[in-house]
């Protein structure tokens, strides 16, 4: 097999549900299901002896009855360097605990596609700064993937979403509302070139706190009534919990739904309209809200100049946060988008995209182009397949559900889909159109130097919302005589004050002939797509230049990194 | 014992409102260090499990991340507690200072502002021996005289000097509205044509007639100046940052020249106090209001912030005094917000607010200073200036 038909897998690693898919031959994104035959599976890990744990839906289960070792919302702990858990007798990193998440994952993707799986594009909201990037990084090589990169949520939507609509100029807006995380951004689709032009958001915002703000009025009502909080005990609360999570999805299509509480021997059901939903959780859509003007005001549009919204994320199904939407764009939010698989589909494309850039759909996309061009037409009839496996390949997202059966392995459905919907089967649409995206800075990149005043302050060097790659140039000085050593201090976070920005990385310029005050340094900062910022600080009298990569670090030597994939390694993984 | 650790420990028991680590625990002063470690262990093990819980969540998460700190607490009981209760007197007296500063303020100190000071300082941990300590250096420093170790009540109200708004206008106690209004009418056109219309002058007169045409300010001032002399005077000295504890009640000693049938809405405390927001669920606080007057005092309560819940949100028109429950649900108080008011409006027009400074238990992640050893070494660490601009 060449190296141009490995897998990628296309990893959406999310605080409540993580989805995967991949590319096949003919160019089309697939969501490829877990063991249990599901497209989402839950990031939940439980842990029942030193060296076993079992991940998803049964995890899940366990949690009302062994709450102390369950694991949930680990992503937002990413990067956080004094986070440990331990579960009987050893202690895991949020790194190792995610690990165990795409360990499953993996194992799970290379049962069902019947292939090693090696190489992984591993995606993370557009907010998270360089230590949570470099986390997510650290738990792929944990799980013993090969990260070819990390890519930025929105983007990925993006990518799957736009596939289909390339060609033209389109300005779209992706609102990601996850379980865990929150983040806009406006993105622009111009020929096949996918660009961010700008984005924020709150990596501690999401479906969870919807889930909290009914618990607490659940427990309250229940404390009013019988003085007892089931939020005072893990396993209830966790019960609890559940319930609250079933009726704030439930309260999406109905107007009202009735959580039961069993506290200690009190029974009582607490009924909930969605009005009074909406009412508790008014200020977060309010956030959400902001957050979104605040993007389009970074990124000098109106809400006029959207052509698309784009909404991903388990909870922007709540109409709530589709009303507010429709509110301020005056139009619906794009249809036919699975907000659960596109974010994993859109990984798996820009994982092709990037790394395979010999696939052969995409080889297959460029001759069809041509011979478009030849014909000019406007728009391609649709033609029987050329090959009967072709034929489950839909539209874009038409053919979802048809993938989605295939990946289970039944035939019969397959070809049942396949004689319900000859006209959707079109192999050309099955290419891959080569895109290219166009990622930004979500942080501003700085250096610490030293005014004239001698007093150290941050400068920035590469604004958020930097279109990437991009080079930085500039010259610095010495500023004290006779100095032989430079030391560069690479910032990331906005601010003037070290205190107010991270220390990412340092670069050293040492052995230098002693010269006076003033004598040039030259500085360069180069930051590619793949999320790594290349480091260069030239002497410019002597041409003495040393380049430090400044892969984003989540806190992990490479060391730990080995040890923990062997230990990783030697853990069961239901 | 790193001194760090000692501070982790004080910010954990503020986070979950306990004195101190043992009470926490449930374990007792003298007990075996061994088995308060493994109750420590055991709770952070619980805590694993209440990760996501919207009331624990902050309490779980500082014991996972800083348990190392706790337990280390632990090894040495004694210099922790010690470590604890003088972190509590310092934490408290300054704020006790600037009470007793506040009140001293007005000249003296009568036996029932004495008295609510001492229970004060009870509340927050000070023992009576400090606290005399601290009113006769307060004393000392605000020229106030001591009879039996205490600082003599405040003198007579003194009319007639500058501030006395009667005088300004130059009508007597009982001045009707209208007098006041002919009054000041009078002073201004005297002053215009005397030529000693200064700003100045002609401000105060403003102030004099506004506040006493206006029936609740004026009760308010004859009141106030009666209980303390010029009123300016203390409110310009008592600092605003003695907000966290309470002041003493308004005092009732002495009747205020008010018409019969009439309620007065007086507020017992600071117009400025602290919410400690941290840790579990909600955060509590209480306002207690009073009606001075005679009359039925209807009227409402509520906060300028959907986070804040005043209740009851109307007062009982018939209690002499009621305490109304200020609620905060943690996790609905938004990010930026400082401040929240409660105003309480009768239906006589009078109007009082609490302003609620919100503060937050810190729990963010504090940065270890990166000292580097050396000027030359510091010299290359920072050894670059920008050339250009």
């Amino acid at each position: 097999m060449s190296d141009e038909e490995d897998i990628v897998l296309g990893i959406d690693l999310g605080t409540t549900f993580s989805a995967m898919a991949h590319v096949n031959t003919y160019g089309k994104p697939e969501i490829v299901t877990n063991a249990e035959g599901f497209a989402t599976t839950p990031s939940v890990v439980h842990f029942y002896d030193d060296d076993a744990c079992v991940v998803g839906e049964e995890a899940v289960k366990m949690v009302v009855i062994d709450p102390e070792n369950v694991v949930r919302f680990i992503k937002r702990h990413m990067g956080e360097e004094d986070f440990t858990l331990e579960f009987f007798g050893r202690a895991y990193t949020p790194q190792e605990i995610s690990a165990l998440i795409l360990r499953k994952l993996k194992e799970d993707a290379e049962e069902l596609l019947g292939k090693p799986i090696n190489d992984a594009v591993i995606t993370v909201p557009a907010y998270f700064h360089s230590a949570q990037r470099g986390a997510t990084a650290e738990a792929g090589a944990v799980a013993g993937l090969n990260v070819l990169s990390i890519i930025n949520e929105p983007t990925a939507a993006a990518i799957a979403y736009g596939l289909d609509r390339i060609g033209g100029s389109r300005k779209l807006l992706v609102l990601d509302l996850g379980g865990g995380t929150f983040d806009v951004t406006v993105m622009r689709i111009e020929g096949t070139k996918l660009s961010t032009l700008a984005s924020d958001g709150n990596a501690e915002l999401g479906g969870k706190d919807w889930d909290d703000r009914l618990l607490n009025y659940v427990a309250e009502e229940f404390y009013d009534k019988f003085q007892l909080d089931p939020r005072d005990d893990a396993a209830p609360y966790q019960e609890l919990y559940e319930r609250c999570l079933h009726a704030k999805i439930s309260l999406s299509t109905k107007d009202r739904a009735v959580i039961p509480v069993n506290y200690r021997g009190k029974r009582m059901a607490v009924k909930v309209t969605r009005e009074l939903f909406e009412d508790l959780s008014g200020d977060l859509v309010q956030q959400c809200e902001d957050t979104a003007n605040i993007v389009l005001e970074k990124a000098k549009l109106t809400w006029a100049d959207l052509d698309d919204v784009l909404l991903v994320g388990g909870s922007t199904r709540m109409p709530m946060i589709r009303n507010m939407l429709e509110r301020l764009s005056g139009k619906p939010p794009a249809s036919g988008v699975n907000p659960d698989e596109v974010v994993a589909t859109g990984a798996a494309l820009a994982g092709v995209f990037r790394h395979r850039p010999n696939h052969p759909a995409l080889q297959k996309q460029r001759n069809a182009i041509k011979q478009k061009a030849k014909k000019l037409k406007p728009k391609p009839k649709p033609k029987p397949p050329s090959k009967p496996r072709g034929a489950v390949i839909g539209l874009a997202y038409g053919g979802h559900v048809a993938q989605q059966a295939m990946n289970a392995g039944d035939d019969d459905l397959t070809t049942g889909v396949e004689a319900d919907e000859p006209e959707e089967l079109e192999p050309e649409t099955a290419a891959l159109p080569p895109v290219t995206i166009e990622d930004a800075t979500t942080h501003p990149l700085g250096i610490i130097v030293l005014d004239k005043q001698r007093k150290e302050r941050v400068v920035e060097l590469i604004a958020e919302g930097t279109t990437l790659p991009h080079e930085f140039k500039g010259r610095f000085a010495y500023a004290y005589e006779n100095m032989t050593a430079v030391r560069v201090e690479v910032t990331e976070g906005a601010g003037t004050h070290r205190d107010e920005v991270t220390v990412i990385g340092k670069v050293e310029l040492t052995g230098l002939p002693p010269r006076p005050r003033g004598t040039p340094i030259e500085v360069i900062y180069s930051y590619g797509v793949d999320q790594i910022l290349n480091v260069q600080v030239v002497d410019v009298q002597s041409g003495v230049s040393r380049q430090v990569d400044i892969r984003f670090q989540g806190g992990m030597t490479s060391d730990q990194v080995d040890q923990a994939r062997s230990r990783n390694r030697h853990m069961v993984v239901d | 014992m790193d001194p760090r650790t000692l501070d982790l420990a004080a910010e954990f028991c503020t986070l979950v409102g306990s004195p101190d680590l043992l009470t926490y625990l449930g374990a007792q002063a003298g007990d075996d260090p061994v088995s308060v470690r493994a109750k420590l262990k055991k709770r952070r093990k619980y805590m694993q499990g209440m990760q996501g819980n919207p009331k624990y969540k902050k309490e779980a998460l500082f014991l996972i991340k800083h348990f190392g700190a706790l337990n280390d607490a632990l090894g040495n009981l004694e210099a922790y507690l010690e470590d604890t209760r003088r972190r509590s007197e310092s934490e408290h007296l300054p704020v006790l200072e600037m009470t007793v500063r506040g009140v001293l303020a007005g000249g003296g100190l009568t036996p029932e502002q004495e008295q609510f000071l001492r229970h004060n300082a009870i509340q927050l941990g000070i023992s009576e021996q400090t606290f005399e300590e601290i009113l006769r250096r307060m004393a000392k420093e605000a020229g106030v005289p001591l009879v039996g170790g205490l600082p003599t009540p405040p003198p007579a109200p003194m009319r007639g000097q500058a501030t006395d708004l009667y005088a300004i206008l130059g009508v007597d106690q009982g001045a009707t509205a209208s007098d006041i209004a002919v009054a000041y009418q009078q002073r201004r056109t005297e002053a215009e044509v005397s030529g000693g219309a200064t700003p100045d002058f002609i401000r105060k007169l403003d102030i004099a007639r506004k506040v006493l045409t206006n029936e609740a300010a004026r009760q308010q001032y004859d009141l106030t100046a009666a209980r303390t002399g010029p009123p300016a005077r203390a409110r310009e000295v008592v600092p605003p940052t003695s907000r966290a504890a309470t002041a003493p009640p308004v005092q009732r000693s002495v009747e205020p020249a008010v018409t019969a049938n009439l309620s007065r809405l007086e507020i017992l405390g600071e117009p400025v106090r602290l919410l400690k927001i941290g840790g579990a669920g909600q955060a509590e606080a209480s306002i207690t209001i009073r009606n001075g007057g005679e009359g039925l005092m209807a009227g409402t309560a509520e906060a300028d912030v959907p986070w804040m819940r005043v209740s009851p949100q109307r007062l009982d028109p018939e209690a002499v005094e009621q305490e109304l429950t200020i609620r905060v649900a943690a996790d609905a108080v938004p990010d930026n917000a400082t401040t929240a008011v409660v105003t309480i409006v009768t239906d006589k027009g009078e109007r009082a607010r609490v302003v609620f400074e919100v503060q937050r238990s810190n729990l963010g992640p504090i940065l270890v200073g990166g000292v580097v050893a050396g000027a030359v070494v510091l010299a290359i660490a920072a050894g670059l200036y920008l050339q250009f601009g």
